[in-house]
């Protein structure tokens, strides 16, 4: 286990390889990464037992990035991993480079599924526990869903799937940032009582602050020890956390920022 | 005798049930008609009733298989890839991996459950996806061939069955290889194309423009990609004239896949007979004779082309 002010300072370094990155490819969702910059990090950098040594061992974790369009995120993480020189996150949706905008497992060292398209990483994840439950492996599949992604029908497909087959293993984080991309989430289709629904499909719930890094370390392995249900952990957070003025809003979303903004908004997450 | 080329399907699945552990197999709340069952029945541990849930079961499968598993989905031709294709093309075609879609009911054949049930533009849909081959076995060898060709091949795969049950058009000891197209009658007037259930059709006919001194070359294409290119350039050079006959729309279908290959290699005319609407109830003898794919339609169009 990470310190945990060491591990805020790497999550931190997350949120501001998302802004360079995005800044420097002139494209991409800087906001929708800021909101699970540590989601992501205490996930791949702490909790999870992943390694570009450990990839082929059985009981390896594995990793979902169901909103793909993160991946800016991802790539950080798995980069300070170890997974490919932290040089090349600044390829990032670059012709012939092998960071494509949304994750791309056959491309990316460490991706472990292809997305982009929402609505679809909670059922790989389960296909993922199928599989490890026929291979009597100990692995824990972890999936980190948007908010406004639980709109997508086969979410609760697959809600229903992992609850039929008991999937203790798969553990779902959603990031509760309340915002999609036309507006906020309650406005447009609402998805309260979140906690309800999940639990009436069978689920065991736990709410955590998604900024709060100890707290996203103790809930996301209580969270893996379940061995009675699948679990759903709402990371209660803010898009475009670290930078004052996006902070919530919602016009952010799929926007990167200019050039002549993005020293100040770095310097702004430094402090 | 006629044959119910799904239960061939079963029985192949069994087989390689047997042989390899990692294969695990997916249905959606059909696994009578697709019979699917058969392995359920055999191996309950590595099978999966999703329940009435298409785009839950493609995404499902296809995590398994990142993770070494050798997945085989079926369902209705309709329903897959028609409820899921997002999903197909997400997480099978673009990250490339093992898993075989086995879709049974394809085209009119369905008959009386009408439209809403007739599969007419999965090929179409199939086609459009890179990283895919696609398979249309034709009888009970050339379905039980291709199924347990298909496990050797690391890459995705969709098969389309039919329902209707069928005589043998191959002996049970032929060594039929499913990655060609057969010639089943050689002719030099025209060639005529089928697969699947139209195969059979198409060699009625053939048979009856003999008669009426047409000498037409029948080819059961069995396979869409890997296209046979041998095959299809040769019937085109000997013949002139080609004919396609499939069970499905004409948008996009195998006929449409004739006519692209031959413009660029060896421009053909091509008489695309199937559907170009939406169809309706009716006995499927019925429904091939309205739109065109009986026999006796083949033989008119045919001679209409002739002359
Ligand atoms: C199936 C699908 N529909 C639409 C989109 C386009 N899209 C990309 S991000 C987004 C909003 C996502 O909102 P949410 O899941 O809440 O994520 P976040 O707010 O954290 O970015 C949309 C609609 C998509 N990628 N996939």
């Amino acid at each position: 286990m990470i310190e945990t002010n060491e591990l805020s300072k790497m999550c931190m370094e997350i949120r501001i390889d998302s802004i360079r990155m995005t800044t420097d490819a002139k494209s991409g969702h800087p906001s929708s990464c800021m909101s699970c910059a540590e989601i992501i990090g205490v996930l791949i950098l702490d909790v999870m037992n992943f390694s570009p040594q450990n990839l082929s061992d059985v009981d390896r974790d594995r990793f979902v990035l169901s909103k793909g369009h993160a991946a800016p995120a991802y790539y950080s993480a798995l980069s300070m991993k170890g997974f490919f020189p932290r040089e090349e996150l600044f390829t990032l949706r670059d012709i012939g480079g092998r960071l494509q905008g949304h994750p791309d497992m056959r491309k990316t060292p460490g991706v472990d599924f292809s997305t982009g398209s929402l609505g679809m990483g909670l059922s790989v994840a389960n296909g993922m526990a199928l599989a490890c439950r026929l291979n009597h492996s100990k692995s824990n599949i972890f999936v980190l869903l948007g908010d406004g992604e639980l709109q997508e029908g086969q979410i609760w497909e697959a809600a229903m799937t992992s609850s039929h087959h008991k999937l203790s293993n798969v553990v779902a984080i959603v990031d509760r940032n309340m915002l999609q991309c036309d507006g906020s989430t309650e406005d447009i289709k609402s998805l309260e009582p979140l906690k309800k629904k999940f639990e009436s499909f069978g689920w065991s719930v736990f709410e955590v602050n998604g900024h709060d890094v100890g707290a996203l370390q103790r809930t996301i392995r209580e969270a893996k020890s379940r061995d009675d249900s699948p679990s759903v952990i709402i990371a209660n957070t803010v898009k475009g956390k670290g930078v004052k003025y996006m902070e919530g809003v919602c016009s952010w979303h799929g926007k990167p920022l200019k050039d002549t903004e993005y020293n100040d908004a770095i310097r702004e997450c430094e402090q | 005798m006629k044959h119910n080329v799904r239960n061939f399907y079963g029985n192949a699945l069994v087989e390689l049930g047997e042989e390899d552990q990692e294969i695990v197999v997916f249905d959606a709340d059909l696994s009578n008609s697709t019979k699917t069952a058969m392995f359920g029945e055999r191996f309950p541990d590595r099978f999966f009733n999703m329940g009435i849930c298409e785009q839950d079961m493609i995404s499902t499968a296809a995590g398994m298989a990142s993770c070494g598993k050798r997945p085989f989905i079926s369902t209705f031709s309709v329903f897959v890839p028609g409820r899921c294709f997002d999903q197909i093309r997400m997480c099978i075609a673009y990250p490339n991996l093992n898993v075989k879609l086995v879709s049974t009911h394809g085209g009119i054949s369905v008959g009386k459950d009408g439209p809403s049930h007739h599969a007419n533009e999965d090929l179409s849909l199939m086609r459009a996806l890179p990283n895919f081959n696609i398979f249309l076995p034709s009888d009970p060898l050339s379905t039980y061939n291709t199924i347990k060709a298909i496990h050797n091949i690391d890459s995705p795969c969709y098969v389309r069955l039919f329902r209707d049950s069928v005589e043998r058009i191959y002996d049970e000891d032929f060594d039929l290889d499913p990655f060609r197209s057969h010639i089943l009658q050689e002719g030099e007037d025209i060639a005529i194309i089928g697969y699947g259930f139209t195969s059979h059709n198409a060699l009625a006919a053939g048979r009856l423009l003999k008669e009426s001194g047409i000498s037409a070359q029948i080819i059961d294409l069995q396979v869409l990609r890997p296209f046979d290119e041998r095959t299809i350039l040769n019937a085109a050079k000997k013949c002139g004239r080609i004919m396609t006959v499939e069970d499905h729309s004409i948008f996009g279908g195998m006929g449409s896949a004739v006519t692209d290959f031959l413009s660029e290699r060896y421009p053909t005319p091509v008489k695309m007979l199937g559907v170009d609407r939406f169809t309706e109830s009716g006995r499927p003898d019925d429904l091939y004779e309205k739109y065109g794919l009986s026999i006796e339609s083949i033989v008119r169009k045919a001679k209409e082309i002739i002359r």
